[in-house]
């Protein structure tokens, strides 16, 4: 039997030997001279090109970024043991792809389109260039979809629409990845897939976001391209071409896409690294000359396509960490003169209990209410002055016995409408809900509420809402604007829940 | 420009000749330089300047070997 099976073993292998042809190649070879740090200087491959893919053997790739008149400035991308000065290279007349396709949805794979989930390769059905031109005026659409985050303070005030670039930018740990998350979780029902870069993190932070978009069912329509601090900087700095290379494969099949960087400072860094390892000219803070070209071009493939285009469109979220809260450093000011407005982090309002610690005075959206369906606009437009308004007055808060009624009615209102706006990072509410407790706070119906039971409040109310008043969510999710009939029965809806509550309303 | 002959085993002077000749006919500045290395088992390997030719055995089994983990 064993020797049955190793015949026909023999036979299998035999078929394929003679299944194959092989030929004398001539192949544009080159020989390394130094090599250290990841950084090869290659004599030879004379016809190399810009951006080529270099076979270092061992199935190990690198990349050839300096062309200079003698040698070759060459990265490696991964971790080589066996070169040396003397190795042969060859050029594998590739320039920076990655192969994608349908089957990438749901998978962890690295800037080289390598899986890190332990399942199977991907098998490629296009192979998309890292480097690509952005789309031209004339393909382009202006953003009038919005891209709902789920989070209040963000789809009333700051709204992001599908096509934009918003910028998500504060000090460490403040909740700047935690927003980003919430955003891809409440695309569960929006038809837009989800990619998630990761750059540098710590590949336990990695673990957890990606357990958590597992137990959410976020995977379903999520991508996750990642480059761990473990990895080369080669790697770190070709994870988002990476990445945005998988989100254009379905941009160019007329699909919406979301892509978040998380963080772009971590790939200025990396491209640092890279850049002095290379002997290029440093500038201000030691970064290359052509840092804000590296996100320039990267956030410009970012856009939303016209009808004839295929009518798809990538959003865009990059991630940028500050020091200090400092936004005029190099690359922060950098990459806000980039994006289309920026959602600003604050330490002090974090420390004050308000999350998400969005301060909603210094953050901007130019999209703006181009991008809001008309019922938010019914809500949310008198919002921002309302809370413009309460923090001029904030100053005056600790005299609040000494103020006139006017003054003292306008800090309460600012009290519970900022109040209303926290929110679970992990609680995303649909836009129709978040119109609805918008419209309470706005209104005046939270003013005899309690401020520490607000949160109480809203979490009963939205619940209230879904099983009883449904057809109010349902009308509002259809018409995408309150109708008078809808705001009657909406006024009558809040008063009555009131009723019903005592409990949260204030002692008189 | 140099060009270097590579071979498992040592040429004997006929065959150097005929390499010679053939080679100085498309290049005729070139100057040749006649390497053993037993590591690419048979065959031969011309490099001149960043182009090589492989028609070694090594160079064989490698496209061998990588034709078939790609059909399996």
């Amino acid at each position: 039997m064993a020797k049955a099976k190793a015949q026909s073993f023999s036979e299998t292998l035999a078929d394929l030997v003679v299944g194959t042809s092989v030929e004398n190649t001539i192949s544009s070879v080159g020989t390394i001279q130094s090599f250290g740090d990841g950084i090869a200087r290659v004599a030879g491959l004379d016809d190399v090109q810009a951006g080529e893919l270099i076979d270092l053997g061992e199935n190990q790739l690198g990349l050839a970024l300096n062309l200079d008149k003698g040698s070759v400035g060459m990265v490696a991308l991964g971790r080589t043991t066996k070169l040396g000065a003397g190795s042969v290279v060859k050029r594998t007349g590739r320039i920076l792809s990655i192969g994608v396709s349908d089957e990438v949805i749901g998978r962890t794979l690295d800037a080289l389109g390598r899986p890190l989930d332990g399942k199977p390769a991907i098998t490629p059905k296009k192979m998309m260039l890292l480097e690509r031109i952005a789309p031209g005026v004339m393909t382009r659409k202006s953003v009038t979809v919005p891209l709902q985050t789920g989070i209040k303070a963000i789809d009333a005030m700051i709204p992001i629409g599908r096509g934009q670039r918003e910028l998500i930018i504060g000090d460490r740990a403040i909740g700047k990845t935690a927003i980003a998350l919430g955003t891809i979780l409440n695309q569960a029902d929006q038809d837009v897939i989800c990619v998630y870069v990761s750059i540098g993190q710590k590949a336990s932070s990695l673990a957890q976001t990606k357990q958590i978009l597992e137990e959410r069912g976020a995977m379903g329509y999520t991508v996750i391209v990642a480059a761990t601090s473990a990895e080369t900087a080669a790697q770190q700095f070709l994870a988002p071409y990476a990445g945005l290379a998988v989100a254009e494969y379905f941009l160019d099949q007329g699909k919406d896409v979301l892509i978040i960087y998380d963080d772009l400072t971590k790939h200025a860094q990396a491209y640092r690294e890279i850049s002095l390892l290379l002997r290029r000219p440093s500038g201000r803070e030691a970064y290359p000359g052509d840092v804000f070209y590296l996100h320039s071009r990267l956030l410009e493939r970012a856009c939303r396509l016209n009808e004839k285009h295929g009518g798809g469109s990538i959003t865009a979220l990059p991630i940028i960490e500050t020091q200090a809260n400092d936004v005029s450093a190099y690359i922060p000011t950098n990459v806000i003169s980039i994006t289309d407005g920026q959602i600003y982090l604050e330490t002090d309002l974090f420390n004050a209990g308000i999350k998400p610690a969005i301060n909603v005075g210094l953050s901007v959206s130019r999209v703006g209410s181009s991008a809001q369906i008309k019922a938010m606009k019914q809500v949310a437009g008198t919002m921002k002055l309302d809370l413009a308004q309460y923090r001029d007055l904030q100053a005056f808060a600790q005299f609040s016995s000494d103020l006139d009624d006017k003054t003292k009615s306008q800090l309460d209102r600012g009290e519970r409408v900022s109040s209303v706006l926290k929110q679970g990072w992990d609680t995303p509410l649909k836009v129709e809900e978040q119109i609805v407790v918008i419209f309470a706070a706005v209104k005046g119906y939270l003013d005899t509420i309690r401020l520490d039971a607000i949160q109480d409040w809203e979490a009963a109310f939205v619940d209230f809402m879904r099983t009883t008043q449904s057809n109010i969510l349902r009308s509002i999710a259809s018409e995408k604007k309150i109708t008078d009939e809808v705001t009657e029965q909406l006024v009558e809806a809040v008063a009555g829940f009131n009723t019903m509550h005592p409990e949260f309303q204030l002692e008189s | 420009m140099v060009v270097t002959v590579t071979t498992a085993i040592e040429l004997s002077e006929k065959y150097q000749t005929q390499i010679k000749t053939a080679i100085l006919k498309k290049h005729p500045k070139a100057t040749l330089d006649f390497v053993v290395d037993q590591a690419i088992i048979g065959g031969i390997i011309v490099r001149f300047g960043s182009k090589e030719l492989d028609a070694s055995l090594r160079g064989k089994l490698n496209q061998i070997s990588n034709q078939i983990s790609t059909a399996l």
